[in-house]
């Protein structure tokens, strides 16, 4: 090798030697992760019971759900003879014709009785035909941000219809 | 005459015998003179900076998969239970993030909060992830990076630098699902309808990113692709 090569020759290599040099000359820096979930359940599973005695028929929903959530229930009633409607915790009819039972209804509870009493006109006898249908709904409660609960009947996500009669 | 003395081989000898006698047990005196010259002890510390950085979440630090809204941060307190029952859909609850220092040196910061839904078999795309509502603080030193965020990830810049042992200002505060999930209803593939969000787990993610003050600019330039 000529003389004056030399110094050319040491030149390159240190220029690829000082490419992995390069990463000691990095900023200081660093990273911290973190992940989390919370699984939500939102879908109701309601029933009606009811049962008949005494010209009264006594009706209450259910909330057989397992997955925790609540919801309200509300009622309505038609009937071909004149009834009388109460239950405690209920209250109504508002002005939809609905009965609306105040509290939420957690998992495995029911609301209380709705009773609906049937006043029969003066002269019927017991086997006189007459007919009255219970209609429900349910919707899950949902929360204000400050924690207050509150129903949403604008989206109706179960219902069901008891009937009975002579 | 003294030429012929030193050329003389006996002498010659009698030199290089002096000579190695000098050598070996001139080398022991020296080493046994050594302590006698110790001079006094002299401390010296070397200090390793590091840099570090946490996710502080509710005032304690959450890192690592499934720590982020644990157990015993976010849902004990609030009365959820490991599989998510008791969570209420529309309660804003509280959940304070920040950013603390835990190196040796100042650290500027940013963070990127990434919020999606997922089952068992993965990202739900097509799932909203705006009814995830993170609440999000600006009026405390974080700027959001409009051009930077999405529909999924929202991305702040922490104004100034992060002493050791300090944290940064809550750079989001509160959680809501939005009740819409609730109303959420779609065709299933048997044609029945059923409920979109029902058994599906909201996922958060933060992810803090940290750099050096010293250069800042640079440092920044290098690791972030901008300056803070």
């Amino acid at each position: 090798m000529k003389r004056s090569l030399i110094p050319l020759a040491a030149l390159g290599a240190a220029t690829v030697l000082s490419a992995s040099i390069a990463p000691a000359w990095a900023y200081f820096t660093d990273t911290s992760s973190a992940t989390g979930g919370i699984r939500i359940y939102v879908e109701p599973t309601t029933t009606i019971e009811e049962t008949y005695g005494e010209r009264t028929k006594h009706v209450v929903v259910k909330n057989i759900g397992n997955n925790n959530v609540s919801v309200y229930a509300r009622a309505r009633v038609y009937a071909s003879e004149a009834v009388d409607i109460s239950g405690s915790g209920w209250s109504g009819p508002d002005s939809d014709g609905w009965y609306y039972f105040d509290d939420p209804v957690e998992c495995g509870k029911a609301t209380n009785e709705l009773t609906v009493k049937l006043t029969f006109p003066e002269g019927a006898i017991e086997d006189d035909p007459y007919n009255v249908v219970v209609i429900y709904e349910s919707t899950p409660v949902q929360y204000h941000e400050d924690g207050t609960p509150y129903a949403d009947w604008d989206y109706i996500l179960d219902n069901g219809t008891a009937e009975g009669g002579n | 005459m003294l030429k012929k003395f030193f050329s003389s081989p006996v002498v010659s000898g009698i030199a290089l015998a002096l000579a190695v006698g000098l050598i070996l047990f001139g080398g022991i005196n020296g080493v046994q003179a050594a302590p006698r010259i110790v001079s006094a002890d002299y401390r010296a510390e070397v200090v390793l900076t590091n840099i570090e950085t946490a996710l502080v979440e509710n005032d304690g630090i959450a890192e690592g998969e499934e720590d982020l809204l644990g157990m015993e941060r976010f849902r004990k307190p609030n009365g959820i239970d490991a599989e998510g029952h008791g969570f209420k859909i529309g309660y804003t609850y509280d959940e304070k993030l920040s950013v603390r220092n835990v190196g040796t040196i100042p650290q500027y910061v940013r963070v990127s909060v990434y919020k999606y839904w997922q089952t068992a078999d993965g990202k739900r795309v097509d799932l909203s992830p705006e009814l995830i509502k993170l609440g999000f603080v600006t009026d405390g030193g974080w700027t959001i990076d409009e051009a930077a965020s999405t529909r999924e990830r929202t991305v702040l810049y922490y104004a100034t630098p992060i002493e050791p042992g300090e944290d940064t200002t809550l750079f989001m505060n509160t959680l809501t699902i939005d009740p819409a999930v609730v109303t959420a209803v779609a065709e299933l593939t048997d044609g029945t309808e059923g409920y979109k969000y029902e058994g599906v787990d909201f996922k958060i993610k933060a992810t803090v990113d940290a750099v050096q003050t010293h250069n800042a600019n640079d440092a920044m330039m290098s690791a972030w692709g901008r300056t803070n």
